[in-house]
């Protein structure tokens, strides 16, 4: 049995000359937590934005759950996302997004209140979107895509804006999340946090990518993730 | 570091206009029909001068220069977080003060200059063209025209400038300028109006004495000004809404309310209704034409704002929030149509019922209703059909609002004429014909922006 959860292949798309994603091919198993490692410019968001949906691709296939991604209602029923740039309707307080959310996804409420206690913005429940910090609107962010129990994530760049203690929190929530079953793609920067939780990891330049594997085939003896990331991105980009 | 103040700021407002048109030359067609306003102006004056004197032509001209100067010069709200929300968080020039070492102050002189060069070049000289094209004048006294124009313009602007640098300081001394301008209004000392005096008096010292207050109330607006950050957490009291409809109406419903969109939407009737009795009332006056207009012909004037009103209801709060749920964009558009036929209907109707008394036309209230109903649904499903959600940037493509003036403008000139006609049957017919046609759209909104991104 396929245990795929993620099957891409010859996925290209441009914007007008620039040629975003060109030809990709990966799988990405049931289970794993699989890091998604580029410079800036490198094709990251753009990936994600067409395996959830968001961007239809240009040419080639994918599909996510056994979803082609072009059915983009149904991957996003699916799956949870958590976008780099983090887009909350201005004008609802923290506990109506969520329960918009909640509305949206056909979730019980009492998640939503789970989720405000876990993300701690119980104090700011009544603040508007648009009002709130950076962190917070990335916090929110994060309950709302894992609200409904996702079987697959989309997390891109998910720590940048956060403090430390949370951060803390949303990676052990983030490898229970993993060990009972649930799979996340991640794109970050942040060389360290991928070193710490990913299981399998594809380094992405100009829009191809230039290696994956487990971190044990990656990092050769006493190099570290950021070595190989440094040499990779030196060498082709 | 002045001359790259100024050139900066030019450039970031020319990319920014040019940025609303899907074409750079389209740009310019807007000049251009001012230069052609300009003309049919002064082709139109002899018509003026046989109900006005020349003198109040002129004292007019002069206070519609200064009343635009008025409403473009309130550069004071830059200093306070009002501007920010026009520009979603800021990401013009004028923002900088808070990211390095420069005053806002000296930013706000730079962007106010290059404010006025922009209205200068983009509106003032092009309607001066259009009348000078058209004029039978001496070029001396066109020059004194446009100078003394000018000077009204300039000290409006200042004016403004200088009110709203004080309503963002203090409200009281505000209220003090107000009152001390209104007591100066009341002795009827416009006709002192300095730029009016210059052109009319030939007055040099008139002249220099209105660049004097423009140049004085500008620096002390600059010095005022300050720039205000003020409280932003808001609370709210949680709504039910969600429990009660579709998640989407019920955010949209709430958007509508909490952004103050509903007061927008409300005066976007009146303005254009009074503008169009001014239009009757000034016509008969000119031309000795008088017509009394019925209130069937209100209503469907009042069906063909719905792109404005429809268009606001898509400024509030941008689609993208959407994008990562299982919501499609023709899920959207429809919930805001749901949304702008609900709130349209109901401010109308108010207006309909209000003007029916004023004109002594209840009788005609329920028919108005019909039209108005019909043709408010019609036009907004046209414009959502052509436009989606992005009715303000869509409709300056040349393609798209050519498709949208050949499915309005014939309706809305059959309903005008059978209106004034008083053909009652022949508007039910036609408002069935526009409804059939609304609901037609509507239906295939699904079909043509089921997949449209909403990021």
């Amino acid at each position: 049995m396929n245990s795929n959860v993620i099957e891409v292949c010859g996925l290209s798309k441009s914007y007008g000359a620039i040629k975003a994603v060109q030809n990709l091919t990966l799988a990405v198993k049931k289970g794993e937590f699989f890091g998604f490692l580029g410079p800036n410019g490198a094709g990251k968001t753009t990936t994600i934005k067409m395996l959830t949906g968001q961007v239809q691709p240009d040419s080639g296939e994918a599909h996510v759950l056994g979803i082609d991604v072009t059915h983009h209602i149904e991957v996003k029923k699916a799956v949870g996302i958590v976008p780099e740039v983090v887009m909350l309707p201005s004008f609802l307080t923290v506990t109506e997004y969520l329960e918009f959310v909640c509305s949206v996804r056909q979730v019980d409420e009492s998640q939503a209140a789970f989720w405000l206690d876990f993300v701690e913005l119980n104090e700011s429940e009544n603040v508007l979107c648009k009002d709130l910090s950076q962190g917070m609107k990335q916090k929110l962010s994060f309950a709302a895509a894992f609200i409904h129990s996702p079987l697959l994530a989309f997390l891109d760049e998910p720590f940048a804006d956060v403090d430390p203690l949370m951060q803390k929190k949303l990676r052990t929530f983030l490898n229970e999340y993993v060990g009972g079953g649930g799979t996340v793609f991640l794109s970050t920067h942040i060389l360290e946090m991928a070193e710490k939780l990913c299981s399998r990891i594809a380094v992405l330049s100009k829009g191809t990518v230039l290696t994956s594997g487990t971190l044990h085939e990656l990092l050769h003896e006493g190099s570290t993730l950021e070595d190989v990331f440094f040499n990779l991105v030196r060498t082709h980009g | 570091m002045v001359e790259s103040l100024l050139s900066l700021n030019l450039k970031e407002e020319w990319r920014m206009l040019t940025s609303y048109f899907s074409s750079r030359n389209l740009f310019f067609a807007f000049p251009a029909v001012l230069v052609v306003i300009g003309v049919l102006m002064g082709r139109l004056l002899p018509l003026f001068r046989e109900a006005f004197e020349m003198s109040e032509l002129v004292v007019a001209f002069h206070l519609l220069m200064a009343v635009y100067g008025l409403f473009v010069g309130a550069f004071g709200f830059f200093a306070d977080e009002v501007a920010n929300t026009w520009f979603k968080d800021g990401h013009l020039l004028i923002h900088m003060h808070t990211i390095l070492p420069i005053s806002f102050r000296k930013l706000l002189a730079w962007f106010y200059i290059k404010d006025i060069v922009y209205y200068l070049f983009l509106t003032i000289i092009p309607l001066f063209l259009g009348l000078f094209l058209s004029f039978s004048v001496s070029l001396g006294v066109f020059a004194r025209l446009f100078g003394s124009s000018l000077l009204s313009f300039l000290v409006g602007v200042s004016v403004s400038f200088l009110v709203s640098s004080l309503y963002v300081r203090s409200r009281l001394s505000l209220a003090g300028i107000l009152v001390a301008g209104a007591l100066i209004a009341g002795t009827g000392a416009i006709e002192e109006f300095p730029p009016l005096v210059s052109f009319v008096s030939r007055d040099w010292g008139a002249a220099l004495l209105s660049a004097g207050i423009f140049i004085v109330l500008s620096a002390l607006s600059l010095v005022i000004t300050k720039p205000v950050q003020r409280a932003r957490r808001k609370s709210f009291a949680k709504t039910d809404l969600f429990h009660q409809m579709n998640p989407v109406l019920a955010k949209e419903i709430i958007d509508v309310r909490r952004s103050g969109t509903w007061q927008i939407i409300a005066t976007s009737y009146l303005f254009p209704l009074v503008f169009m009795y001014g239009i009757f009332y000034f016509s008969g006056r000119l031309f000795q034409f008088h017509i009394d207009i019925p209130l069937v012909f209100y209503a469907g004037f009042i069906g063909y704002l719905s792109t404005l009103v429809y268009s606001w209801l898509n400024n509030i709060d941008p689609p993208s929030s959407f994008s990562t749920f299982p919501i499609t964009a023709s899920t959207v558009i429809k919930k805001k149509i749901t949304l702008f036929l609900l709130f349209s209907f109901s401010v109308a109707t108010v207006y309909l019922v209000v003007l029916g008394y004023i004109l002594d036309a209840l009788s005609l209230v329920p028919l108005s209703l019909v039209i108005m109903s019909s043709t408010s649904f019609y036009v907004a499903a046209v414009t959502a059909w052509l436009c989606g959600l992005y009715p303000n940037t869509r409709l300056f493509d040349g393609a798209v609002l050519a498709r949208y003036l050949v499915l309005i403008l014939p309706v809305l000139l059959v309903m005008s004429i059978l209106s004034l006609m008083g053909r009652s049957l022949w508007l039910l017919a036609i408002s069935g014909v526009t409804l059939v046609a609304a609901v037609l759209l509507y239906e295939r909104l699904d079909m043509k922006y089921e997949n449209d991104p909403l990021g």
